[in-house]
């Protein structure tokens, strides 16, 4: 039930799954209206939602990848061809990583900024790097170029899950869905 | 005969006192007038690069002194190019407008060994306000430092105006402090 089998997510991965989609699309969301906000006390709130919750999703990404390490995805579809298994890996290894990278990113550019900030109103974030304008400005072109990243990831990512649910007709996309039971 | 000797003492001790009312010069590149704003309650530490301080002061006598001080508004550095960007608008510094602040003292009070306080007028942004700056002194032969911090609310003086009179993400108040190198006396 908690825990992943042969043939389905367990409802620990099944969580992490939805909650770090659901908080992704707040982040794209929260990122451009923070970005394009004309300067004023709401600007700074919503780059305060959008880092706190970016240091949210590092946390979940992280208890993620512990929890995929000390649990064995389910198996892919026996018909699979190597090319569509190798591409999935691809992808999910891609999707790992940018997860991890693109928070970071932000972090690197919170620090180099020399901006205070305090997680949810919470604790104060420690500084990664020094404050270093050069280095600021280089960050927000990579924390761009990973989100750009991630949103063609996700579109190969949803489209290939439709694409089973709905053109192959396997059940890799209920199996993860929150009250979805593997049919085999 | 005597009248006039003892009016001549009276001159002596006089021009001697006037002479211990020392001016000193401040040392530029050793002195700093450092400031501490706040963002979510956390410390933002920033400076004043340009300023000038100029006091005539007698420790013996502070009542005669005086106390100026006038700071470049433009040479702000927050260490944060986003954030010296923004302090030049209307809402701030307004550094079109204003490019100077100034503080001088209508009197000098020595309040133990070695400290003082000195009252006085801050002008900024247009905003006059009575401030009380206590300052620590060491002098050794021609050099000397006055070092102390004063704390001021930022709105009294109009920095951050309208949706930023807010306190909840810009604190209100900001500490100041300096530390000033001299030399004459």
């Amino acid at each position: 039930m908690w825990r992943n089998t042969r043939e389905s997510w367990g409802a620990v991965a099944k969580f992490l799954h939805w909650s770090i989609a659901l908080l992704i699309f707040a982040q794209f969301a929260l990122g451009w209206m923070a970005v394009s906000w004309r300067l004023s006390p709401t600007k700074l709130e919503l780059f305060i939602w959008h880092k706190s919750i970016g240091l949210l999703v590092l946390t979940l990404v992280a208890v993620r990848i512990l929890w995929r390490l000390a649990n064995p995805a389910p198996a892919p579809p026996a018909d699979t061809p190597p090319f569509e298994r190798a591409a999935a890996r691809t992808v999910h290894a891609l999707l790992y990583v940018i997860m991890i990278a693109l928070p970071l990113s932000g972090w690197v550019i919170n620090s180099a900024s020399g901006i205070p900030f305090r997680v949810f109103w919470w604790f104060p974030l420690p500084a990664i790097v020094a404050t270093d304008k050069a280095l600021a400005e280089a960050a927000k072109q990579v924390h761009f170029g990973l989100f750009i990243a991630l949103a063609a990831l996700l579109v190969v990512h949803i489209g290939a899950a439709l694409r089973h649910h709905y053109a192959k007709r396997t059940d890799v996309l209920v199996r993860m869905l929150p009250l979805g039971r593997s049919r085999t | 005969m005597i009248r006039a000797r003892w009016l001549l003492s009276v001159l002596v001790v006089c021009a001697a006192a006037a002479a211990q009312a020392a001016e000193w010069r401040m040392d530029r590149t050793a002195s700093r007038l450092e400031f501490q704003a706040s963002y979510q309650g956390e410390p933002v530490p920033g400076v004043f690069r340009e300023f000038e301080t100029k006091l005539r002061l007698d420790p013996a006598r502070p009542a005669d002194g005086r106390l100026e001080v006038v700071v470049k508004l433009p040479s702000v550095d927050f260490g944060s190019a986003e954030i010296n960007e923004a302090v030049r608008e209307p809402e701030w510094f307004d550094l079109k407008r204003f490019g100077e602040a100034s503080f001088v003292s209508s009197r000098i009070e020595r309040v133990g060994p070695g400290r003082y306080v000195a009252h006085g007028t801050l002008a900024l942004k247009g905003v006059k306000q009575s401030v009380v700056v206590p300052f620590e002194w060491q002098a050794s032969g021609k050099s000397a430092s006055m070092k102390g911090e004063v704390t001021l609310r930022r709105t009294a003086f109009g920095i951050g105006t309208g949706e930023w009179e807010s306190g909840d993400l810009i604190g209100l108040d900001v500490k100041v402090l300096f530390d000033v190198k001299l030399h004459g006396g």
